[in-house]
């Protein structure tokens, strides 16, 4: 499987916060950049 | 990365952080943790797999993985961690955050 590089379209998608509210990465097109970090995992 | 938020969001950049966990763990570590930036629980690994997030050889868990994504929506950075410590340094996402707004000036 390739890995995403730069200069690619970013893929869309949409997960709840910790509030319960929809947080989809289009929310943030023409507005701002963003730090998609994906974690490990937490115990 | 919690010290250094407000240098991203003086930037006008917005941290979401995707993670494994349920929504559960997550409230509690952000919690005990004080983070400040947004979590995403994705315990289902939907956004994980779309992005490629590698999983580690012994199968304990995903590898760290760093996207930035400019105001067009398009990768502009992406770090595949080789192991669980390798993260990038906040001061490498700074800057190149900080060349996306000088190209965008």
């Amino acid at each position: 499987m390739n890995l995403l590089t730069p200069g690619e379209p970013a893929p869309e998608f949409e997960l709840n916060d910790l509030h319960g509210n929809l947080v989809r990465l289009s929310d943030f097109r023409g507005r701002q950049p963003i730090v998609l970090y994906f974690l490990r995992g937490f115990l | 990365m919690r010290d250094d938020y407000e240098k991203f969001k003086q930037r006008g950049a917005e941290i979401l952080a995707i993670g494994p966990n349920n929504e559960f763990a997550f409230q509690q570590y952000w919690r005990n943790e004080n983070i400040p930036c947004i979590g995403l629980p994705d315990p289902e690994h939907r956004v994980a797999v779309k992005y490629r997030q590698q999983v580690n050889l012994f199968k304990l868990g995903r590898m760290p993985l760093v996207c930035i994504i400019d105001k067009d929506g398009r990768i502009r950075y992406a770090h595949y961690s080789a192991s669980m410590a390798d993260i990038p340094e906040n001061k490498i996402l700074l800057d190149v955050i900080d060349q996306l707004i000088a190209s965008s000036n």
